[in-house]
């Protein structure tokens, strides 16, 4: 057998278990060939689902040990590892326990699947240099309407049907934690320093994070908030929400129209 | 030939409070290149710390040089990004491959020993140094199968593809022992056929015995069969950069200090009798 050939059969054996590979494999005297190339096969799948349990502890504390395992095998059978590295096995897991039954009966699953590639999303997102809240009083006041914000990197929106960070935190302080509550809502995730930070958003908030990521300006940002309340205190909201999102890290620059800061 | 490095550790995440608040009597540390390979955020900042006070090596597992995949040109862009910032001493990889038709089996499985593969790694080696701009080393992986084509044995292969490709080699003493039980060879003969004066750094580490076959499976101390062929090493190859790897059960760091302690030992006795010789 020739080099490709070769290792496409050896391939095979992890993925599907054909045994096309025996025939290329010299018999030895100390074990049988079977349970030579099971090291290889045993190792395949035990690699990957202990890496989804590392890389999801709250899913694998939501699911129970015996669970967890069965979804993650499953898992590992439906999504080949196409990433030069681990880090990126489990990026598809929340979708995959959103679509697959009996999972997909299961939301807080995939919520925590959600929440945790977030958390590790943020973890490792590029540097940048945060501004801080000193920079409002630095923009003059005709700037406002058309300003619009660069976020760092590692700042993440999400939407989750369940309390699944609540259950996160238990479990991230070693108790067992409950099933979440159906709880819909946005969550805010991101990195301060190098300290990851997580916390829920009123539904206000999300929607002007939602205007403001998405690169509108402020004025399109306050039109975001009129419709979650009055109207006339919509562009003092935002302004305090801006001043939040300046003092939490979040935004590394800003501009308007005819001049560029940050 | 270089000046050795010492002896060092891989450098392991649950590590970092130990080592950025202590004095480990480590002499150098091994990064596993792929978890640095990441945009930003604490891994590359720690990373960075350790760089201030510690020489630095890359250790990859992903290059998968013997592959008949394409080479990953991506991949090697971000090694090339990671080694220029950190500035490692060296950068290792495998003699093997870990995945093909795009999908990544992240193992380090063996290669049959053919003058067709042979020629391929050569080849690839060439082009991976040329775009990193050095000599990288290659390291023999511990296997649990041989394939029935192969021409000549491992040492033999690991030894040609160094001299055609002009690369640098890591011997990992604990896969020499697990392989040469696992294949039946004299482990001898393994180390009295690898070219001494391309061998850089060597690995240690534990395994685990089934019996029938040994896996390596980084998770438990040196054990006495592997120090006495790590002597048989140094004896041979001089006073290479040695150090241990430990990936399961990862003890604290004080316990791996003192393993080290036992390598410095061996070392320095191999090298009496080296001299003596």
């Amino acid at each position: 057998m020739r080099l490709d050939p070769l290792q496409r059969a050896f391939a095979g054996y992890l993925l599907d278990g054909t045994d096309e590979i025996r025939t290329a494999v010299r018999p030895s005297s100390k074990a049988d060939i079977d349970t030579l190339l099971g090291v290889y096969r045993h190792g395949y799948s035990a690699r990957l689902v202990e890496v989804l349990g590392n890389d999801f502890p709250g899913v694998k504390a939501l699911a129970g040990e015996e669970e967890f395992e069965k979804l993650a095998r499953v898992y590992v059978a439906a999504h080949p590892s196409h990433g030069f590295s681990v880090r990126s096995f489990g990026d598809a897991l929340s979708e995959f326990l959103r679509q697959s039954p009996p999972y997909s009966e299961w939301p807080a699953l995939a919520d925590m699947a959600a929440f945790e590639a977030a958390l590790a999303d943020a973890f490792d997102a590029a540097d940048a240099e945060p501004m801080g809240p000193e920079h409002m009083a630095s923009l003059p006041p005709p700037a406002w309407p058309t300003l619009t914000f660069a976020f760092h990197p590692s700042v993440r929106r999400l939407g989750l049907r369940t309390a699944a960070p609540a259950a996160w935190s238990t479990q991230n302080a070693g108790e067992l934690p409950e099933e979440p509550a159906t709880q819909a809502g946005d969550w805010l995730v991101w990195r301060q320093g190098l300290d990851v930070k997580y916390r829920r958003l009123d539904p206000d908030e999300a929607a002007a994070l939602q205007a403001a990521m998405a690169g509108e300006d402020f004025s399109a940002i306050c039109e975001a908030l009129a419709e979650h309340g009055p109207e006339e205190e919509a562009a003092f909201r935002a302004a305090g929400l801006i001043r939040l999102w300046l003092e939490a890290g979040l935004v590394t620059g800003t501009s308007h129209q005819g001049q560029l800061s940050g | 030939m270089t000046s050795s490095l010492g002896f060092g550790l891989g450098l392991r995440p649950v590590h970092y409070p130990e080592i950025f608040e202590g004095s480990p009597r480590v002499d150098w540390f091994e990064a596993i290149s792929e978890n640095y390979m990441v945009p930003g955020g604490r891994p590359l900042h720690a990373l960075m710390r350790v760089r201030e006070r510690w020489s630095v090596v890359l250790h990859g597992v992903s290059l998968s040089i013997g592959s008949t995949d394409p080479l990953d040109e991506d991949y090697l862009g971000r090694l090339k990004a990671l080694a220029d910032r950190v500035e490692p001493v060296w950068i290792s990889d495998h003699l093997c491959w870990t995945g093909v038709s795009g999908i990544n089996l992240h193992d380090l499985l063996p290669l049959p020993y053919t003058e067709e593969a042979l020629g391929h790694v050569v080849e690839r080696v060439l082009r991976v140094q040329e775009r990193l701009g050095r000599h990288i080393l290659l390291e023999n992986v511990s296997s649990y199968v041989t394939f029935a084509q192969s021409a000549v044995p491992e040492w033999e292969f690991l030894a040609e593809v160094a001299r055609r490709a002009d690369c640098l080699l890591l011997l990992d003493v604990n896969n020499v022992y697990v392989s040469a039980f696992n294949h039946e060879f004299d482990p001898l003969a393994y180390l009295d056929a690898i070219p001494g004066e391309r061998v850089r750094q060597i690995h240690l580490a534990g395994h685990e015995n089934n019996g029938t076959h040994i896996i390596d499976t980084h998770d438990h101390p040196v054990i006495d069969p592997v120090w006495s062929l790590y002597a048989e090493a140094i004896r041979r190859f001089g006073p290479v950069a040695t150090m241990i790897e430990r990936d399961d059960r990862i003890p604290p760091l004080s316990e791996l200090e003192s393993e080290l302690d036992r390598a410095r030992a061996v070392a320095s006795q191999a090298l009496k009798s080296r001299r003596a010789a």
